[in-house]
């Protein structure tokens, strides 16, 4: 409680609850980063469970994965940010802590795929182990952008 | 395995999803009652900043109730900035209570803070 209260009194959390101007923008990054992650994520986990199969998962897994992996770094900021302005109020809120929840496991789910690189590599069999954490990611992603959504529309 | 997904149901789920997060939502005045009333109490918590201002009021008889204020530039504009109320001041709500019983949430037209008054949503104030 008394880091978070330390939180909301930073400098830089009142600064964004008073500059009317900077919220939007801070929230606008928000977007994009996680639509830069939700887009590259999707994209690569749909390839892995059998869609657009005439492109190599070993040229698209690279970038896709990099993409994605700048986008969950600037979503940490830009969120961690957002989260700065009502950090007591945010830490009560069920969906925002799903979110998070929801987020850690995405983001511990591609690491753990990023470690056993074999799937990845050209004419590599994708096993159903792999195939189900594709699976899995797709939908943590999805119901993370769902949850944190519904973090405004709880009392 | 093999997973396959045809193109209808992706577009079937991509399209549920959107109804799903837009279909609730807390702008507006739908989700109030239609008529506006006076809720009285002491001021307990006050946020002034984004996404939204709220306050956090003790009734006499009726529990906490939270009041959803204007965004924060109508909020500003309003008059109602830092240090314009503090946790134990009166106040009077006008505003449109939530249509669910149980739910102790209303969004304000007007506060009347200590005696001192701030219109949030003008175009609503009873002629």
């Amino acid at each position: 409680m008394e880091i978070l209260q330390a939180l909301h009194d930073a400098g830089f959390a009142t600064a964004l609850r008073r500059a009317l101007t900077v919220y939007p923008f801070v929230n606008a990054a928000h977007i994009l980063s996680f639509g830069l992650v939700v887009g590259a994520i999707a994209t690569l986990d749909l390839r892995v469970l059998g869609l657009f199969r005439t492109f190599a998962l070993s040229q698209l897994a690279p970038p896709l994965s990099r993409m994605a992996a700048i986008g969950v770094g600037c979503a940490l900021v830009t969120g961690f940010l957002l989260f700065s302005v009502q950090p007591l109020a945010y830490a009560q809120n069920g969906p925002f802590l799903v979110k998070v929840s929801l987020a850690a496991a995405g983001i511990a789910n591609a690491l753990l795929l990023n470690a056993r690189p074999a799937w990845k590599s050209a004419g590599g069999e994708i096993s159903a182990s792999v195939k189900a954490q594709a699976a899995v990611s797709l939908f943590i992603w999805i119901m993370a952008v769902v949850s944190g959504r519904w973090i405004a529309f709880v009392e | 395995m093999t997973l396959r997904f045809s193109r209808p149901a992706v577009l079937a789920f991509a399209g549920a999803l959107v109804i799903a997060t837009t279909a609730f939502a807390h702008h507006g005045w739908e989700w109030a009652e239609e008529k506006q009333t006076n809720l009285e109490g002491t001021i307990r918590e006050v946020y002034i900043g984004p996404p939204h201002p709220s306050l956090k009021v003790e009734t006499a008889s009726d529990g906490l109730w939270t009041v959803d204020l204007s965004n924060p530039a109508q909020t500003t504009r309003s008059g109602f900035v830092e240090g314009s109320a503090r946790p134990g001041n009166k106040i009077v709500i006008l505003g449109n209570r939530s249509a669910k019983k149980d739910q102790k949430l209303m969004k304000a037209v007007k506060i009347t803070v200590e005696g001192k008054d701030f219109i949030l949503y003008p175009e609503r104030m009873p002629k």
